[in-house]
């Protein structure tokens, strides 16, 4: 079965729902909330999959993910639909794919950036600019993670591509090629 | 420890290090959704390939099986405990393959080419084989005209298997199925000691560890592990490894086929395998289709026996084959074969069952085993009647061809009228002389395990059955006379007989010593 196919129409339909309504950055930030709790949680996967779960207690579970009070109209009618058609399953990757969507559609880059020490300011200010070149209207948001074990150098990751240049990879590089 | 100076290792490091590209690469990433039972989802990845390795932070490797809008469906190479939710995976660019080396033969290894066996790491040159290869085309084989012996005399009299020839064993467990494919692999002893060896390659799919060991201890008291490597993925292992280890086989061959050698690969069986694949398959919520198994389950098969083949004499032909893996190039040599027999257990005896069906349709020949057959101490339990070898005839030798050329039908004939002779008490004498040959030639094809015949003593004693020279033996000694008759044959006429038989040839010369040395054995 093509989960990923059916995730991606229906967060597709919400983002164009959403945008008619002029809540996309409303539920964008829902949806955040719900990927983390996802995140923190994973066993709330498990809990939407069961059968055996009440569908209103889905429901209220789903509704609460979203962290905000209320939540949207436009996110509690998307949960509805979910569970109408039996794909409360799908609210982890629906949440993944509208996330990607409107950053797509917004030309939000997100930035992941994993130093071994505090980045400083001027490498932030580089990073943006080198991407304002391929994307004039990027806007870029940082994940900024520290992390001594890569010892030195620094982990780039744009969407899906990556540029590894810590000090630990290129140590294992080493070793493996030794090998 | 190898015998190397410490500065020539350093010197080899140093350049090594020097030739280390060290600069940043893009890699595409994606993020680890769902790992479960051998089986990881990830998000991301949009170029993967179908096939392509996948690498985890950790160094743990998966390959990818599923190609979906925004997710990949991969299977684990290692254990499903060392992946985490939301860990990252890398493309390799690469296919995944297996490290062959000459050093392996001896060797009992996982199907990642890894050893098993506790013997320390192994060594020598090592060629990099992909688990998954396209077959041959068919302008670089070469029809399979040379036998393959098994020392089984049922087999090579009757269903003789060719070098390059998928031979399929089928029965219903226990009836003796993966006693014809190991006493297959002693056989070849000959070959090796005479300096023109068989390579052989024993890949057990979802057997007992137990078992597996005791089949290695097998091998290794008749001497055969000289030339033989096992792969092993027991029941204990992970399904992907278990449905990747014919793979792993097939490109163990491969690199002999590949290299102007012989080998024979066996798959003991290709049934575990299809419901290790069926498991995989099922976690990755593919669609099933008959019996539960996924469409392509016949596909699995067909592609994985294809590589069988006999490659092309002519070197400047073999050199250009197709698909060759980069580690190949240079290395090819032609005239090279790889013989599979592959292994399915049936339930029941129903050959119509749905993979049953498949692989007879794939491979050139059938040996089907029964277990009334067995229970009747008809051993090995061919049923000789329904088994086919499609290569047949071109890959006997000629004094065989000759000599048990007609032993099928009137074989056939002899169980006809047996079964009437059950309701008639007066017969006439020349359908008694037929049922009364018939029961010995019956009695000299019964054979121990681990005691396979060489050619030209099989065809000596076959000679003495199908032409009536035991007519004055009683029905019970004809095994003490056959096992008489070879003893003698061996010390005193080698030579004139077993070796000219063994190269092919056959006069009147020969068969006048074989009837007198029948007449003398008999005499005594
Ligand atoms: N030619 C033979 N003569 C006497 N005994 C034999 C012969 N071949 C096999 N056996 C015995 O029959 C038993 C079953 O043989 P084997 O394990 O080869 O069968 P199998 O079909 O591979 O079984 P399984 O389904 O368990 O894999 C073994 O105990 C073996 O020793
Ligand atoms: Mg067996």
């Amino acid at each position: 079965m093509n989960t990923g196919l059916i995730a991606y129409r229906y967060a597709k339909a919400l983002l164009l729902y959403a945008v008619g309504e002029h809540v996309e950055d409303t539920v964008y930030h829902e949806m955040l909330s719900v990927l983390n709790s996802f995140r923190q949680l994973p066993q709330i996967r498990q809990v939407l999959g069961n059968p055996v779960t009440k569908t209103s207690d889905k429901l209220k579970l789903m509704l609460q993910m979203c962290a905000s009070t209320p939540p949207s109209t436009a996110y509690e009618r998307f949960v509805e639909m979910l569970i109408d058609n039996n794909r409360e399953e799908l609210l982890l990757q629906c949440s993944r794919q509208y996330i990607e969507q409107y950053r797509e559609k917004k030309h939000i880059y997100v930035v992941r950036l994993t130093t071994a020490t505090e980045s400083d300011q001027m490498t932030v200010d580089r990073l943006t600019s080198l991407l304002k070149t391929f994307d004039s209207s990027a806007t870029v948001e940082y994940e900024k993670t520290i992390d001594p074990d890569i010892i030195g150098g620094f982990v780039v990751q744009v969407g899906y591509n990556r540029v590894d240049g810590s000090v630990k990879s290129q140590l294992n590089e080493i070793a493996r090629n030794l090998r | 420890m190898d015998n190397i100076k410490t500065s020539e290792v350093s010197q080899v490091l140093l350049n090594q290090l020097k030739q280390m590209d060290t600069r940043l690469k893009f890699e595409e990433v994606g993020e680890v959704l769902q790992v479960s039972d051998g089986v990881v989802r990830i998000y991301g990845l949009l170029n993967a390939e179908a096939g392509e390795l996948l690498e985890f932070d950790n160094g743990e490797h998966a390959v990818v099986m599923n190609l979906e809008v925004d997710n990949v469906g991969a299977v684990l190479l290692g254990s499903t405990d060392r992946i985490k939710e939301g860990m990252a995976v890398k493309r390799t660019g690469r296919i995944a393959s297996i490290d062959v080396s000459e050093q392996m033969l001896g060797r009992v290894v996982d199907p990642l080419g890894q050893p098993i066996d506790g013997l320390g790491p192994i060594g020598g040159e090592k060629v990099e084989m992909p688990l998954e290869r396209k077959a041959p085309g068919v302008i670089y084989r070469q029809p399979v005209n040379e036998p393959l012996q098994t020392g089984i005399k049922s087999i090579d009299a009757m269903i003789p298997i060719g070098r390059g020839q998928r031979e399929l064993i089928i029965g219903d467990r226990q009836t003796g199925k993966t006693a014809i494919a190991i006493d297959t692999i002693i056989n070849q002893r000959g070959n090796y000691e005479a300096g023109h060896p068989i390579y052989c390659i024993y890949v057990a799919i979802g057997q007992k560890g137990s078992t597996v060991a005791s089949i290695v201890n097998i091998l290794k008291a008749h001497k055969a592990m000289d030339y033989t490597i096992v792969v092993s993925a027991t029941a204990a292992v992970s399904a992907p490894l278990q449905y990747f280890a014919p793979f792993a086989g097939a490109a163990i061959g491969e690199y002999f086929r590949d290299t102007g050698r012989s080998a024979l690969v066996v798959y003991d069986d290709l049934s575990k395998q299809a419901v290790a694949y069926r498991e995989v398959s099922l976690i990755l919520r593919r669609p099933s289709g008959r019996e539960a198994y996924p469409g392509d389950v016949f596909y699995l098969h067909s592609r994985l026996l294809e590589r069988a083949a006999r490659i092309i004499d002519q070197q400047e032909v073999a050199e250009k084959m197709n698909d060759l893996p980069e580690s190949l190039k240079g290395r090819v040599k032609g005239g090279g074969s790889l013989t599979a027999l592959p292994l399915i257990e049936t339930q029941a005896g129903d050959v119509s069952a749905y993979i049953p069906t498949n692989v007879i349709s794939i491979t050139d020949g059938q040996i089907f085993l029964e277990t009334d057959l067995f229970n009747q101490g008809f051993r090995p339990a061919i049923n000789v009647g329904i088994s086919v070898s499609r290569v047949g005839g071109s890959a006997q030798i000629k004094s065989m061809k000759k000599v048990a050329g007609t032993l099928k039908i009137s074989q056939a004939q002899y169980r006809e009228l047996e079964a009437f002779a059950k309701f008639s008490s007066d017969m006439d004498p020349v359908t008694a002389m037929t049922i009364d040959k018939g029961r010995k030639n019956n009695k000299l094809l019964i054979q121990p395990q681990y005691s396979p015949m060489p050619v030209g003593e099989q065809i000596a004693i076959l000679y003495c059955g199908i032409n009536g020279l035991l007519k004055d033996v009683p029905l019970d000694e004809v095994q003490a006379f056959q096992s008489r008759f070879l003893d003698n044959l061996r010390s005193f006429h080698k030579d004139d007989v077993i070796d000219v038989l063994a190269s092919g040839k056959i006069s009147d010369e020969v068969t006048d010593i074989i009837r007198k040395v029948a007449a003398e054995t008999i005499g005594h």
